[in-house]
């Protein structure tokens, strides 16, 4: 039963996603080897917010639903992971409404995780971080930090 | 006008509310209007209320009128429940009555206002107000209310009555049916109260039903049709109401359903065409199985009729006003997919359709400019395909593939080519006057259709490719760039399918491009062509590297594309494409090298040639000599490319005397970077095999000297050489970190190689570096990366080197003193003694060891780090801790095993304390997993770790806690942390509910 409402859900956000997803947003259900979709892997893809230091980046990453979803939320990484204080060195992403025990919720849709996570890239939580580089730079050289982040841009451009 | 200002006085008679409610319409300060809305409010809820409310529904004035009824509104919902039958039977009365003298008196502002105060008094009246509509409507009737209790039993069909009102009243009464489905569905089903009302609704929907089959019969006339269209809003609320409440009740849905045929004959009257097509478009889009097949074809023969010929008019007249007719036949498409897809000979169901939805892809103008629709049709599409895909891989069909698939194969075959064409980039006079919202829209439309393309390629795989393959050479032939950049971008669309395909047929598929003139072509700057063309171009090499990577034979031609794109505004886009086309074909293009070097040189007096290009295209040059063999050919490929940098750090000199600080900074750091490039082109691939058995050992000597000595050592003086370009940079931190990614990039190695230097270079780097060096926790890590690689097995011991490296650490931890100081610096030096494992474990512990009377220092520091609020430190220091406790290894000395055991037990007492202190609080939640860590390793080695938990809870260092974690509780959770014995996961779940209890986040700390 979990399975299916894991499924039945999955086709329900990729149908809502295709009528209505945020500009220069890409998610996608990645393909099984037989040809099919694989519902619960996608690949997604953010772009840097418009007037931030971000804007023009697009950043890949790749969103895992485990059966439980949606009682429990999917896993984000970025792939190649990014330098940022919420991004672990693995990837993936460390972000409160991903997180099962603080504030994901069973209705949040995969739209509103993206956006969150494209609005994480500027609005860094220095609460948790989750990478010393991206961090310590952050905090103490906050010029160093954007020039950084500016190469992260010109290295993942959006066309 | 004075009087409008004057301060707001209690009204003492009913004319003076009147003045009042006046008032509080006209323009006044924000201040004036509150003191008015105060003065009414306090009215409104006043006993006098109901009495205010009736008489000012008698005004002459609309806005008093309003106010009237608004009144009732509000006295309904805060008294309504509470009223007794005779009050709940007047304010019905009075209510009717004033409904049937403003319907006479068309005030729709008021009339809609009684509406809603009716719909309040059906929600909050105790009494059930039984049939709502024939009340009404037997009121309108009569001219008068009349009085309710006979109209429960009345047995005259509404719809004699009906017959006998006139438009308005009709209007009327369907503004009352609205806001009743609409309010009453926005009420929980699922309490007895409501329960009973929502039962109302299923007798109620029967005169609803009546109502709106007058409305909707009765058409001609202007006021007749605006009764119509209030009827559609009604039918629309009305189904809206049913869909989630009368899933299980048929019969209130059926007689919905038997107005659909009525409601669609709106769509064929030009008035109401507009208003009718929304709503059905609304209703098949949330609610496609209210419509029964016989629905669906008649809709899609009214289409045929009625909607297609303004929507073929309007697409070709590219009529903004065509949106909704087009929305309407997407809508109906997607609602009955299955049928067209699989009953394809089906004249409405299918052909039909599949035609509309082709000429809305054929319609002229561009998506995000002046064609709205071609976007919403991918919704039609997508959902065709997903049906037709899944009824392909579904196992239903495992032997047998579905009949109708050529045919669909077909139709999807134009698809492409129409999304193909509806893809081609505007020409410049109409991209010239594009603002960012044409073209994010123009670009969206393009994301979109390529995720539609993927999903189009898994049903029609490589006879797809071929389709655009033939377009691109016939662009190309014709010359026709914008429709060439739309088939690459295709092409582009659809590498990883292919890619990832290597058999043979895929791989002479694409072939003919890149055998075609292609790249000639686009790599010709003397045609005029538009840059997207070349970007997209440029693109392909990347979607398709691997292939050419295999073919080899392509190379030179896209080489010289990109080297000749360098020098213009792709030069961003033309460098990566080189750096990872030179990095994983470099074998093929060792005879290139010369040609690369000259063009390199040449594009550095490019304007283009900035730090971002510069580093890529050197790497990948760089990349080239890497495949040379033997030692000896890179010499002097790799002089050239050294020289290029020293010519960066000479002009950086150069400016450095002149005082140019900018310029300094630029070249200097530049240089470095590409010098990092150089070395991390020359690093061996992966994929390359490495000798393991040595059997070839004669090699390995020769190539091992060769890097030492004679014209390879000469590569490596120059190499350390443009390390003094720090003398004049080495104040930035970028410059300190490329320093260190040069050093960085011969760690790496298994294998003597230029940039595999002496370990001595990095640590006389390291002891040049003080505190106030940029980024020297970057020069740590490094030192730290330094002997991680020389504890690998093989790999040479450094003791004299780890041992410099503590010593230096030890130093930045003592000027330090507080970790919080430089969290980076901190942790970078805690850091360096985790990675003191097995080999170099005893410069760490070793009573001889040289930093030996440093150690208590660096434990201290690492105490200290525990309990500072910078997180790294702190895991860092965890981490050390941890290992110290338990050594993860055995290729240990029993005598430094001992040791260690010593150290615990001489620090077990206060790493306990600081361990506690943290739990109790005084970190973040997150931090406790790591917290966990040592604490576990202290209960599985330490006997002791009892006595010092205990100490550690009941001695003054123990921070003010939430007043539940008393005594009690404290010995409790020590006896749950010892009894747990090692089972990290339940002790992170302990840590956490004693964490919580501590600092007064949960009530009641459990005591179970």
């Amino acid at each position: 039963m979990a399975t299916s409402l894991c499924m039945t859900r999955l086709q329900e956000e990729r149908k809502n996603w295709r009528k209505d997803h945020p500009f220069g947003f890409v998610a996608r259900p990645a393909k099984t080897s037989a040809g099919a979709l694989d519902l619960k892997k996608w690949e997604c893809a953010i772009p840097g917010k418009e007037k931030t230091l971000w804007e023009g980046g697009l950043f890949k990453l790749e969103v895992l639903f485990p059966d439980e979803y949606p009682t429990k939320p999917p896993k984000c990484r970025f792939t190649p992971p990014l330098f940022h204080p919420n991004v672990y060195p693995s990837g993936t992403v460390c972000l409160s409404i991903l997180n099962e025990e603080e504030g994901w919720r069973p209705a949040i849709t995969i739209k509103e995780i993206l956006i969150g996570i494209q609005m994480l890239l500027d609005e860094v939580n220095p609460e948790s971080p989750a990478q010393a580089d991206a961090y310590n730079l952050f905090k103490k050289d906050r010029t160093a930090y954007e020039k950084r982040v500016r190469q992260v841009v010109k290295d993942n451009p959006a066309s | 006008m004075s009087g409008v200002n004057a301060p707001v006085a209690a009204p003492t008679n009913i004319e003076e509310v009147e003045q009042l409610v006046k008032r509080l319409y006209q323009p006044n300060s924000p201040k004036i209007i509150q003191e008015i809305n105060n003065q009414l409010q306090h009215l409104q809820l006043s006993s006098d209320g109901w009495q205010m409310a009736d008489t000012l529904l008698g005004s002459n004035d609309s806005t008093v009128r309003f106010f009237g009824a608004l009144t009732f509104q509000v006295k309904l919902n805060n008294d309504g429940p509470s009223l007794d039958h005779s009050t709940a039977q007047t304010v019905l009365t009075r209510l009717v009555f004033w409904l049937v003298q403003v319907s006479h008196d068309r005030d729709a502002m008021v009339c809609r206002k009684l509406c809603s105060a009716l719909t309040t008094y059906f929600l909050r009246s105790p009494f059930i107000w039984k049939r709502p509509l024939q009340h009404l409507a037997m009121s309108l009737q009569n001219g008068n209310a009349v009085v309710e209790a006979p109209v429960e039993n009345s047995s005259t069909d509404i719809s004699m009555i009906l017959r006998d009102l006139d438009s308005y009243q009709i209007i009327t009464l369907l503004w009352f049916s609205s806001t009743l489905a609409d309010e009453v569905g926005k009420v929980d089903p699922n309490t007895a109260a409501n329960a009973q009302m929502h039962t109302l609704m299923e007798t109620i929907v029967r005169n609803a039903s009546a109502l709106m089959q007058h409305a909707f019969t009765n058409q001609g006339g202007e006021e007749t049709n605006s009764a119509s269209s209030e009827a559609l809003k009604c039918f629309l609320n009305w189904v809206n109401y049913a869909q989630p409440v009368w899933q299980k009740k048929p019969e209130g849905l059926e007689v919905l359903r038997a107005l659909i045929e009525p409601a669609a004959h709106c769509l064929t009257i030009p008035d109401l065409q507009r208003h009718s097509l929304d709503v059905f478009r609304d209703l098949l889009e949330s609610y496609t199985t209210f419509f029964q097949p016989e629905h669906l074809h008649l809709l899609a023969q009214i289409i045929d009729t009625y909607i297609q010929p303004v929507l073929l008019q309007g697409l070709q007249d590219k009529d903004p006003e065509v949106l909704p007719y087009g929305q309407m036949v997407i809508a109906l498409g997607v609602a009955t997919v299955t049928q067209v897809v699989e009953e394809p000979t089906n004249q409405y169901g299918s052909i039909n359709m599949v035609k509309l939805q082709f000429e809305i892809l054929k319609a002229p103008g561009y998506p995000g400019d002046d064609d709205e629709l071609s976007i919403q049709a991918i919704e039609f599409w997508n959902t065709y395909i997903e049906h037709l895909n899944d009824q392909i891989f579904s196992s239903d069909h495992d032997v047998e593939l579905p009949p109708y698939l050529d045919h669909s194969k077909a139709v999807l075959t134009q698809v492409v080519e129409l999304l193909w064409a509806k893809m081609v980039i505007p020409p410049n006079d109409v991209s010239k006057d594009w603002g960012s919202d044409q073209s994010d829209g123009f670009k969206d439309f393009r994301l979109d259709a390529s995720d539609l393309m993927l999903s189009i390629c898994v049903c029609l795989g490589q006879s797809m490719l071929k389709q655009f393959i033939d377009m691109t050479l016939q662009s190309l032939h014709s010359k026709q760039w914008r429709n060439l950049e739309a088939a690459l971008f295709c092409l582009n669309i659809l590498s990883e399918n292919i890619i990832e395909n290597q058999s043979s047929t895929v791989e002479d598929g694409i072939r003919p491009i890149f055998s075609s003139s292609l790249f000639r072509e686009v790599g010709d700057f003397s045609q005029s062509m538009p840059a997207q063309t070349r970007r997209t171009a440029i693109d392909m090499l990347g979607s398709y590297g691997q292939y050419v990577e295999r073919h080899a034979e392509y190379l030179p031609d896209a080489l010289r594309f990109l080297f000749a794109s360098l020098e213009t505004s792709l030069c961003n886009s033309a460098a990566k494409s080189i750096s990872s086309l030179c990095s994983t074909c470099r074998v093929s293009l060792t005879s290139e090298l010369p040609g690369f070097l000259d063009q390199y040189k040449r594009f550095l007096k490019s304007p283009t040639s900035d730090s971002y290009t510069k580093e890529k295209v050197i790497y990948a040059i760089a990349c080239i000599v890497q495949a040379l063999n033997p030692e000896s050919a890179k010499v002097q490929p790799l002089h050239a490319l050294l020289e290029n940098i020293e010519n960066d750090i000479q002009a950086a000199k150069e400016y450095n005397d002149a005082g140019e600080a900018g310029m300094v900074e630029v070249l200097g750091i530049t240089a470095l970077k590409c010098l990092t490039s150089i070395g991390k082109g020359l690093q061996v691939p992966e994929d390359v095999v490495i000798n393991i058995y040595e059997e070839d050992e004669g090699v390995d000597v020769a190539r091992d000297r060769f890097w030492q000595s004679g014209e390879g050592q000469a590569i490596q003086e120059r190499i350390m050489g443009c390390f003094s370009v720090l003398q004049i940079v080495g104040a930035h931190g970028d410059a300190i970190e490329a320093a260190c990614d040069v050093l960085r990039t011969g760690f790496a190695e298994t294998e003597p190689g230029p940039f595999v230097l002496p370990p001595t270079v990095t640590v006389s780097f390291m002891q040049q570096c003080t505190l106030r060096t940029p980024q020297l926790e970057t020069v740590l890590s490094t030192a730290c990366t330094l002997i991680t690689q020389h504890s690998r097995q093989n790999s040479v011991q450094i003791d004299a080197e780890a041992t410099a490296i503590c010593q230096q650490a030890v130093l930045f931890m003592q000027q330090l003193g507080n970790p919080s100081l430089d969290p980076g610096v901190a942790q970078s030096c805690i850091d360096v003694f985790g990675r003191l494992q097995d080999r170099y474990t005893h410069i760490f512990i070793d009573e001889a060891s040289p930093i030996a009377t440093d150690l208590p220092s660096v434990l201290n520091f690492m105490l200290q780090a525990i309990e500072g609020v910078e997180p790294f430190p702190k895991r860092a220091a965890l981490q050390v801790w941890t290992r110290l406790i338990k050594p993860t290894t055995n290729k240990i000395s029993d005598s430094i095993r001992e040791r260690s055991a010593q150290i615990v037990v001489a620090y077990g007492p206060q790493l306990t304390g600081a361990l506690i202190r943290q739990i109790a609080g005084m970190a973040w939640r997150s931090e406790l997993d790591y917290i966990c860590e040592p604490l576990k390793a202290l209960v599985m080695n330490q006997p002791a770790t009892k006595l010092w938990l205990e100490a550690a809870m009941t001695n003054d260092s123990f921070p003010c806690v939430h007043e539940a974690v008393d005594d009690a509780a404290k010995r409790r959770f020590i006896q749950q942390i010892m009894g747990l014995r090692g089972d990290l996961r339940k002790m992170r779940d302990v840590t956490k509910e004693f964490y919580a209890a501590c600092r007064g986040t949960v009530l009641s700390y459990n005591r179970s």
